[in-house]
């Protein structure tokens, strides 16, 4: 034994087990997001049973079993006993006023796991999710009362319903929210033509007018929207009974959708689960970001990663060809290198006071001050969005670009180079059309990661243009399409607001999860792109040289 | 030394060599080797008398090299090469389950083609097989280290700049540096593989001329590409050819006098 | 934090200097691949999922700390007792695998003991017994879970460059010292570690600057005390954190707003120093080792 100590043998296999850890570590991590993650759109058994409270009465409590637990007690005589504690999501909350509830196992009057049959889960716009049985259904003053046919009736209405939100939604969204920025347009004008001086009467008579004009049309939308509302009231209604015995009526105007996960075969779960993947990347948030979709923060993160790659690409791109190609070896660009890779080690943080101080309050002030004066005091570019977002970004990302398009600029062949000089093109041309080409691949990499390193930074993005709920997609189908001013949603405080910053964190936990794992999907498919193409490249240039 | 009346033939398949007035340091029999499915070593049986030189010559890729790194199971580091037969170190089995592959090596020292100090002092470059002895008395050790330079005639040149990194010597410096490493735990057997193909003229003859300083002391076995060079500081040589051994006699007789046609081939420089 | 710097080293000599070729392969982008996970999500997990369960099985935690290191060595000695037939299965080059199954008990077991000894030294809740026998207050989300959290993120970094110095180490300085009858972890200590280590020495350094700078992992798993005392168990809050909560809040030109962007300047010139340090570094070892 003192011998297998002395040649250091022990310290072999700690250092294995080390790798053990990390790799465990990794794994683990990446199955629990996964799992909790999918677990969300998965719809989950509903339990009913009876608990008895402190007294001897008895309470009925129907919902998903959400976590459970052992909780050590310790009697007198010293015993210990285990006692499973589970946490049930009862929803329900217009009534319970809470979604959650402890319950321990040993108030549980006779099994734990009986499933309620015919459970019904309604999913609403408002005050989260409904649990009970079919009790009635009311349409235009007819009530069915045979759970079958209230389930028909019901997926009917509940189709209707959706489609009249859908139009209620383009119409609040896109067609007044038009008729209200052309509006401010003409206050816009006005101002502008006061500051000047100029402000003639056929100027204010003519602004009055297209005033009025617009004014009529907005005026139109909003019956519009009117009808349509009083048409989704007249839905009808569907009555539940919920686990206390009450009945709770639940309009079906309020219903997202609905579903009796205890009656679903296997495949109709699977289905379920799939259309909740689809909901949940194309819906817009609710109830203060913990329900719904995430498809506001999605596209945020996408536009805002694809105009820092508009950014940082010539910028990185140059750099390295600069420093490279033209650049003399000495001094200065040992020291250009040092900064760089400097730049590469510069807590994110600080780049987000950099882009709030310099872009945002210097910058944006200034072109505030020079083109938007007659918007000030309120301030268009002066304040965090999303332009200073992505050019922060994009001095974030650009030592990652440089050193790969660097990496692969010295990977060609000096021969190649040299071939195309020989054939009388001066070297910008040959940099252009040999060498470029030939380093799109490192190129592209460095892009990739660049991207992969965007999406999930989260620090700086907080003081240059994230917020929690956008009321605006930064890209619409008005001119000029993107709107750079305009403050966005991103998945990364996304998952930060949802988790930290909500009222309801229990709640919101697997809505985390799945948006985690989505960030988490799209950075590590990122990342083995990028690896697979730097393989291919390594590939390539293997018989360049052979 | 006494190699006349040495007369040895070998086609692969002898038995015993007889070396008059000599002992047995290593002793190899029916020798196989294996890289993965391919054969790299086949049949040898050879034994290397002591306190002599013994030259390992032949064309590149013929596993001279090869059958040097087995006699400290330097091989053992790859994990596809296995071997079959029987190699005995005065008498011990070297193969031996119960063998320990770390006291093995330090019966036998190696020293490699290109000079490799540690990048250390030169002291620290000549106590460090020392220390993994456990050593630490400090007079113990400085002993130790003059001894090892002096024998590797390095003395004179660097007693004065003992904490020096190795690096800063000059390339047949660095090598002798590596002989005294490899001398410094005092090894039965010394393994040379191509030891001065990797420096200028000066520094070969200095090497060659501590080679024939050292074979009192050490069984020494070298391979060299070059064949002046086994002339001149080997008593034995050995010759190999696509993995088997072809002729293995006194140097003097197999380059007067070979027995094989692929040896004369060869020496007279037909190919390789 | 401190728990990184060995495992990311150690895991790096691993990978570089015993493992074959195959499984080295696959292990390194695995490990690399924690680089790439957003910072905000190692928080979440960090503050939402580690803290409560930290809460619960204190004594475990620090049962780990010894449990996994007697075990894998117990394991290890009880391997070369194993007869040679079953020990051959497993080269060298693929210990790491072996020992998946056997960390993953050994975690697996301190988590099971935490409640016993909870029982049996801390009077059935260790928490309950640090605040009113050791004196020790107490919160969630503590330095000590931001240290876990950290140093998880931290890993990659440190593992891959070290990585890469140890790899690039020349095989005929490894021989050289085996051929001297040197085992395996003797050389990696008297050779290997020495020549690399400037690498290694920047792989800690740039492991430092990203830990100073990193934000999104103590604002969500610290319990974000401005004051904080030497203690493991309390909250605490770092300059990074502190910008990311105060910035928006402070006024354009306000002297809040000016400390802020000096916080943000130090910040700047700690990370700035220890790259800077750690560049330097290596560029010397290449010029030193550029003979090799």
């Amino acid at each position: 034994m003192k011998e297998w100590l002395n040649k250091g043998e022990h310290w072999i296999w700690l250092s294995a087990s080390t790798v053990s850890i990390s790799v465990v570590l990794v794994l683990s991590l990446l199955a629990m997001i996964s799992y909790k993650g999918l677990a969300h759109f998965w719809p989950h058994p509903v339990y009913e049973f009876n608990i008895s409270g402190p007294n001897i009465e008895t309470t009925r409590v129907m919902g998903e079993l959400h976590e459970s637990k052992n909780k050590v007690v310790v009697e007198k005589s010293g015993t210990k006993t285990l006692i499973p504690q589970y946490l049930i999501k009862m929803g329900n909350r217009d009534v319970f006023g809470i979604d959650f509830k402890w319950v321990s196992s040993k108030n549980v009057q006779g099994k734990m796991e009986t499933l309620a049959k015919d459970a019904v889960v309604i999913e609403r716009y408002e005050y989260g999710n409904v649990y009970g049985h079919f009790s009635s259904f009311t349409l235009n003053g007819k009530t069915t009362t045979d759970p079958k046919q209230i389930r028909t009736e019901l997926q009917a209405q509940v189709a209707k319903g959706k489609a009249l939100h859908a139009a209620i939604n383009s119409i609040e969204k896109y067609d007044m929210g038009t008729v209200n920025k052309q509006i401010e347009n003409l206050r816009f004008e006005e101002k502008k033509l006061r500051i000047k001086g100029n402000f003639t009467p056929a100027d204010e008579s003519r602004i009055k007018a297209e005033r009025a004009e617009f004014q009529k049309t907005f005026v139109a939308y909003q019956v519009e929207v009117k009808v349509l509302y009083d048409q989704k009231e007249t839905l009808g209604e569907v009555a539940l009974t919920i686990s206390n015995g009450q009945i709770l009526r639940v309009p079906v105007a309020k219903v997202v959708q609905f579903w009796q996960p205890n009656n679903m075969s296997y495949v109709e779960k699977l289905g379920f689960f799939f259309s909740a993947i689809g909901h949940f990347i194309s819906d817009d948030p609710r109830e203060a970001n913990t329900e719904g979709g995430i498809f506001p923060a999605m596209i945020g993160t996408i536009v805002m990663v694809l105009l820092m790659t508009v950014f940082v690409t010539p910028m990185g791109v140059v750099a390295a060809i600069y420093m490279r190609e033209y650049a003399k070896d000495g001094v200065v660009l040992r020291l250009v290198r040092i900064s760089i890779n400097n730049l590469a080690g510069v807590p994110s943080i600080v780049f987000g006071i950099f882009g709030l101080g310099f872009f945002v309050y210097i910058i944006g002030g200034s072109i505030d001050e020079l083109f938007y004066g007659y918007a000030l005091p309120s301030p268009t570019f002066g304040t965090p969005g999303l332009l200073w977002a992505s050019l922060t970004m994009a001095l974030l990302t650009l030592p990652v670009v440089i050193v790969s398009t660097e990496e692969g600029l010295s990977r060609i062949p000096m021969a190649l180079r040299e071939g195309g000089l020989a054939l009388g093109a001066t070297k910008a041309e040959t940099i252009w059309k040999i060498v470029l080409p030939m380093a799109t691949p490192a190129i592209m990499t460095g892009l990739i990661l660049a991207i992969a390193r965007a999406a999930g930074e989260v620090a700086p993005l907080m003081l240059v243009g994230v917020v929690k709920l956008a009321p605006e997609l930064p890209i619409d189908t008005m001119a000029p399409f993107i709107h750079l001013e305009n403050k966005f949603m991103h998945l990364g405080f996304h998952i930060y607001d949802v988790g930290f910053q909500s009222p309801n964190v229990e709640a919101a936990q697997p809505l985390v999860y799945a948006t985690s794992l989505l960030l988490v999907i799209i950075i590590v498919s990122l990342n083995l792109g990028a690896i697979s193409i730097r393989n291919r490249l390594r590939e390539k240039y293997k018989a360049l040289e052979g | 030394m006494s190699v006349t009346k040495m007369n040895i033939t070998l086609d692969g398949s002898n038995k015993a060599l007889s070396l008059d007035n000599d002992k047995i340091a290593i002793e190899v029999k029916n020798w196989n080797l294996y890289y993965g499915d391919k054969q790299a070593l086949m049949n040898v049986n050879m034994q290397v008398p002591e306190n002599r030189v013994t030259a390992f010559i032949g064309p590149s890729g013929c596993g001279k090299s090869t059958l040097l790194r087995c006699f400290n199971r330097m091989n053992d580091l790859i994990d596809i090469v296995s071997v079959e037969g029987e190699m005995t170190l005065h008498g011990d089995d070297m193969y031996d389950k119960q063998m320990d592959v770390s006291a093995l090596r330090r019966r036998v020292g190696m020293v490699f083609q290109k000079p490799n100090p540690f990048p250390k002092s030169i002291y620290e470059n000549v106590c460090y097989g020392l220390r993994l002895l456990g050593i630490k008395d400090k007079a113990l050790l400085d002993e130790a280290v003059e001894w090892a330079l002096k024998s590797a005639g390095l003395w004179e040149e660097v007693k004065d700049r003992l904490d020096d990194n190795a690096l800063a010597m000059s390339g047949g410096q660095q090598q002798r540096l590596c002989i005294a490493r490899a001398i410094a735990i005092k090894p039965d057997v010394l393994l040379l593989d191509e030891p001065t193909s990797a420096l200028d003229p000066i520094s070969t003859l200095a090497i060659e001329e501590l080679i024939f300083e050292l074979k009192k002391d050490f069984t020494i076995l070298i391979v060299t590409h070059n064949m002046q060079q086994a002339a001149r500081v080997s008593d034995y040589t050995a010759f190999m050819y696509m993995g088997e051994l072809i002729e293995y006699s006194s140097t003097d007789n197999l380059f007067t006098n070979p027995s094989v046609k692929r040896t004369e081939d060869y020496i007279t420089g037909r190919y390789g | 934090m401190l728990f990184a710097v060995p495992i990311a080293i150690l895991a790096a000599v691993f990978t570089a200097f015993f493992m074959d070729k195959q499984t080295r392969q696959w292990i390194k982008p695995t490990i690399e691949m924690i680089e790439a996970l957003p910072t905000v999500i190692l928080g979440f997990l960090a503050g939402l999922w580690l803290a409560p369960h930290m809460e619960q099985n204190l004594p475990g935690f620090f049962a780990l700390l010894i449990v996994v290191p007697v075990g894998v060595i117990v394991f290890g000695y009880g391997w070369t007792r194993l007869p040679k037939a079953i020990r051959n299965r497993v080269p060298l080059g693929k210990r790491a695998l072996l020992m998946i199954p056997v960390v993953v008990f050994l975690g697996w077991f301190s988590m099971q003991m935490s409640i016993p000894m909870e029982d049996a030294w801390f009077n059935g809740d260790m928490r309950h017994w640090l605040t009113f026998s050791a004196g020790i207050d107490f919160d969630q989300r503590n330095a000590m879970v931001i240290g876990f959290a950290m140093g998880f993120a931290l890993i990659p970094t440190i593992f891959s460059v070290t990585e890469d110095a140890i790899y690039n180490v020349p095989t005929y300085l490894v021989n050289g010292s085996l051929a001297l009858g040197a085992s395996g972890w003797q050389t990696l200590i008297g050779v290997v570690i020495p020549t690399a280590s400037p690498g290694i020495f920047s792989a800690v350094m740039l492991g430092f600057g990203r830990g100073v700078g990193e934000t999104m992992i103590v604002l969500m798993a610290s319990g974000n005390t401005p004051l904080m005392e030497m203690n493991l168990f309390e909250g605490m809050r770092t300059l990074a954190a502190n910008l990311a909560i105060e910035m928006p809040e402070a006024a354009v030109s306000s002297s809040h707003y000016r400390v802020l962007f000096l916080a943000g300047l130090v910040l700047f010139i700690f990370t700035f120093v220890f790259n800077t340090l750690a560049e330097v570094v290596r560029q010397r070892m290449r010029r030193k080792y550029g003979s090799l």
